[in-house]
């Protein structure tokens, strides 16, 4: 699904691995001054991290506001304003001891106030936060002094410190003010505590953000950041050509082959954390484990990532990462094999009927596969998997491509009684629970009702009972030893089942000039511009 | 005229009422809503969907949403953005101004290449310049905008270095006219293409069809040489398709060119109106909608009142 800011600042920690590129074997000296252009295809929402809801603005709003503590790339959390925190025993208060001398960039101080007032704003059922996961487990917030925020919770929450701590702040002195909070002009210039402060956003252009000279961790190196919206990825490429954009990232796997060949760049090519699957719908032969093998055996994941991606993809064989701790490494794959799966559907008693669809018990086996519009990789990945799964005598209608907000809308194929695969993506996180994906207590009431198990909206997985004691176990486990036993247990049985197709895990791809350095992208779960105060170009 | 005109504006207040009706109720009707990219995501309560959605105004029928929405702007209030909670016009106004620069400008290159052309095709009708301009025309008809518009920007962009790729400006915190002309150029000619390969063709065609009648005929008897000839006897009267089916794509002009403004990440109207739509930001859709309605009812009044101004003979009174 959409790749949700919110979503992505509240989940756990996370690793990247690999070499950050510019980092090694460049002669100079870090400069002081001068302009990176990044480009992106995707603008900005709200500039105001309680209300934003896409990760691009997720990632300006890390260069221009601090947290308490961010996410580094090693995935651990290091101070920002705050520069220490303590957690009571019961795990229902928490203390972080803020730092001094931090002023907003209109000179006026940072104090526990603020910290308290995001809370309040996170609650306030005026506000369009996009989530209180986290926030609405707090009883009240202390200020016992200017310096210190005492968050006492109502309830445990194992990840409150990763929520609450990496959440970018907003200044009660400008915010308390306001008239209409979710449309107040500090949502788009807004002030904020970090490097770089807005001082330009030309809608559909581009975001000027210019070093804030008196910013607590000293002046950042570079004069301004210009961050351009370019809507086209082919044109996003051409710009990063002729060197009118610096920086790109997020770019399209397919992309990767040209992008190499741009001399005076590196290119930084990173697992991530977002896996790629297509959910089959818990109706008619879906149901059966032995069709959904089968179909897994006609799936040429491989290939997929080889050609279509051009190997900027890792296979997947389950819900955790490759890069996670609780990955499982040995799971039952089903390598692609069109012979074996044919073999499974003729033993489990189909056979082919006069117009050579395969039937039984008089039913016709027909499917449709869908996808949102406007992803040409997902398209093509959807076109071979359809034709492929046709050579199995499957009748295949023609693939349904739509726009998100009427794919997963109550009228989208999640919800209609045909038997449907649908293709998109979900984050796991390196701290997982695996629970909303998979447990019986995330199946939706109804079409608008939250949850993720959205495939057994109308039946059950025949593992149903076996998942749900394995997940509720994960949830109600703190030891890790144990807790990747069970994920190892998981990963197994969902590798065997064959819930739905895992397809592949991401990569971060970005393209950045051989002489700027600091870029150091640290993943889905923290703002690409976190660091954006280390930034420097080499003379 | 001006009898004509005003008869023509009242006539057009039921005409967009209907509009706006119509539009209302597809977009409210079509499958999806603002918010619901948001109903599985794992961080957000239904108890807060609601909140939004009530905050939003959107937990009432759409009929009601309707006439809330009409007496609002009728009052001057055209709503706010679900996308990022600005007044519509605020972020309809920032767009306009690029979107009549490139659209002036494609407007422009395509006119002043398309009479011309057309002239020269009928002239010396299935000639050498007249095969190929035939040719070239088809080309441009045929193809995609986006495409063509890319192989630019790869050849004298990527290629050359001749012209900037893509964007309005190169330094944004100084604009200078010259820059922006030359940002302008890959988008307006592509923009123009199209138009031109079309226009051209009414052009020739209707002069050919006016070179042929008995006034041209006389115009020759009488000694006239044969550039006052084309000109004034035969393309004068050769002009009124072309003023029809350029009334008829004005208005398309300054809607903004989705595809176009896309390739070239030029910040108009085409842009927002696309993401608009994919977002279902209904108050936004429904200023552009109102908005370009305006604009095709006026482009048919001006081709109206230019027929007269091109042949006496056609009265609008």
């Amino acid at each position: 699904m959409r790749k949700s800011a919110a979503f992505l600042a509240l989940v756990a920690v996370t690793f990247a691995c690999g070499n950050a590129s510019g980092g090694s074997g460049s002669n100079g000296t870090p400069k002081q001054g001068g302009t990176l252009v990044i480009g992106n295809t995707e603008e900005p929402d709200y500039l105001n991290p309680v209300l934003y809801t896409l990760a691009t603005s997720y990632d300006v709003v890390s260069a221009i506001d601090d947290p308490m503590a961010v996410i580094d790339s090693a995935g651990k959390l290091e101070p920002r304003l705050a520069t220490s925190w303590d957690v009571a025993p019961d795990a229902l208060t928490y203390t972080f001891h803020l730092r001094q001398g931090v002023t907003w960039q209109d000179g006026q101080p940072f104090t526990a106030d603020d910290v308290k007032f995001t809370y309040e704003s996170f609650v306030n059922p005026n506000v369009n936060a996009l989530t209180t996961t986290g926030w609405s487990n707090v009883d009240h917030v202390d200020t016992p002094d200017p310096y210190t925020v005492v968050y006492h919770l109502k309830s445990i929450y194992a990840g409150f410190l990763e929520t609450v701590a990496p959440q970018p702040l907003v200044p009660k002195h400008i915010l308390a003010k306001s008239k209409d909070f979710n449309k107040d002009p500090y949502n788009r210039m807004p002030i904020g505590t970090g490097p770089f402060q807005v001082t330009e956003w030309k809608s559909a252009d581009h975001i000027t953000l210019t070093a804030y000279p008196n910013y607590w961790g000293g002046k950042p190196k570079l004069d301004r950041i210009i961050f351009r919206i370019v809507p086209d990825q082919t044109t996003l490429l051409n710009q990063l050509k002729t060197g009118e954009v610096n920086l790109a990232y997020g770019m399209n796997a397919q992309q990767i082959g040209d992008m190499r060949k741009i001399s005076n760049h590196n290119l930084s090519d990173l697992p991530g954390l977002q896996w790629y699957h297509i959910d089959l719908k818990q109706i008619g032969f879906l149901r059966e484990t032995v069709v959904r093998q089968a179909l897994d055996y006609a799936t040429p994941k491989k290939q997929i990532v080889q050609s279509i991606l051009r190997g900027a993809g890792d296979v997947a064989y389950g819900d955790q990462s490759p890069i996670s701790w609780a990955y499982e490494p040995n799971v039952p794959h089903h390598d692609y094999n069109i012979a074996k799966a044919k073999q499974m559907l003729a033993d489990d008693g189909f056979t082919p009927g006069s117009d050579g669809t395969l039937q039984k018990n008089g039913t016709p086996f027909v499917m449709t596969l869908y996808a949102v519009s406007g992803d040409p990789v997902t398209q093509q990945v959807v076109q071979v998997i359809d034709s492929s799964w046709a050579q199995l005598g499957i009748k295949m209608n023609p693939p349904g491509f739509q726009d998100a907000n009427a794919l997963y809308s109550p009228n989208g194929p999640q919800f209609n009684k045909n038997m449907t695969g649908l293709l998109y993506s979900w984050f796991n996180t390196i701290d997982p629970t695996d629970t909303y994906f998979w447990n019986s207590n995330q199946i939706p009431t109804n079409p608008q009702g939250g949850g993720g198990n959205i495939m057994c909206y109308f039946n059950k997985f025949s593992f149903q009972d076996q998942i749900d004691q394995l997940t509720n176990a994960q949830d109600a486990t703190v030891d890790k030893a144990k807790r990747k036993e069970i994920f190892s247990q998981i990963q197994k049985l969902l590798a065997d089942q064959v819930p739905d197709i895992f397809l592949w895990w991401n990569h971060l791809i970005s393209s950045s000039p051989k002489n700027f350095h600091g870029w150091v992208p640290a993943g889905v779960e923290t703002g690409y511009f976190w660091n954006a105060g280390d930034w420097y170009y080499k003379t | 005229m001006l009898k004509f005109s005003t008869r023509r504006v009242v006539q057009a207040v039921p005409l967009l009422l209907a509009v706006a009706f119509v539009g209302f109720a597809i977009m409210n009707l079509a499958p999806g809503g603002p918010l619901v990219v948001f109903a599985h995501n794992p961080h957000l309560t239904a108890d807060k969907l609601h909140e939004i959605t009530v905050n939003l105004g959107l937990d009432k029928p759409w009929p009601q949403r309707f006439v809330l929405w009409l007496s609002s702007l009728v009052r001057g209030d055209w709503g706010y953005s679900y996308v990022d909670g600005r007044p519509v016009l605020t972020v309809i106004g920032e767009r306009i101004g690029a979107t009549f620069l490139l659209m002036g400008a494609g407007f422009v290159v395509a006119l002043v290449m398309a009479i011309p052309l057309g002239i020269l095709g009928a002239v010396r009708p299935y000639g050498l310049f007249d095969n190929i301009t035939t040719l070239l025309s088809y080309f441009g008809l045929s193809m995609p905008a986006f495409w063509f518009g890319l192989m630019l920007q790869l050849f004298l962009a990527v290629q050359l270095g001749w012209l900037p790729s893509a964007g309005m400006t190169s330094d944004v915190t100084a604009t200078a006219p010259l820059d922006v002309a030359t940002h302008l150029i890959l988008p307006a000619t592509t923009l123009a293409i199209t138009s031109i390969a079309g226009w051209s063709r009414y052009v020739r065609s209707s002069l050919m069809e006016a070179m042929r009648q008995d006034y041209v005929r006389t115009a020759r008897a009488k000694g006239l040489a044969e550039r006052v000839v084309v000109v004034k006897h035969g393309l004068r009267n050769a002009l009124i398709p072309l003023v029809t089916v350029m009334g008829l794509d004005l208005p398309g002009y300054f809607v903004g060119a989705t595809t176009i403004e896309v390739v070239f990440s030029w910040p108009g109207m085409g842009r927002l109106f696309w993401t608009s739509l994919i977002g279902r930001d209904y108050p936004v859709q429904m200023g552009i909608l109102l908005i370009s309605a305006v604009l095709i009812i006026g482009g048919n009044l001006i081709a109206d009142i230019a027929y007269g101004a091109l042949d006496p003979r056609i009265s609008n009174e």
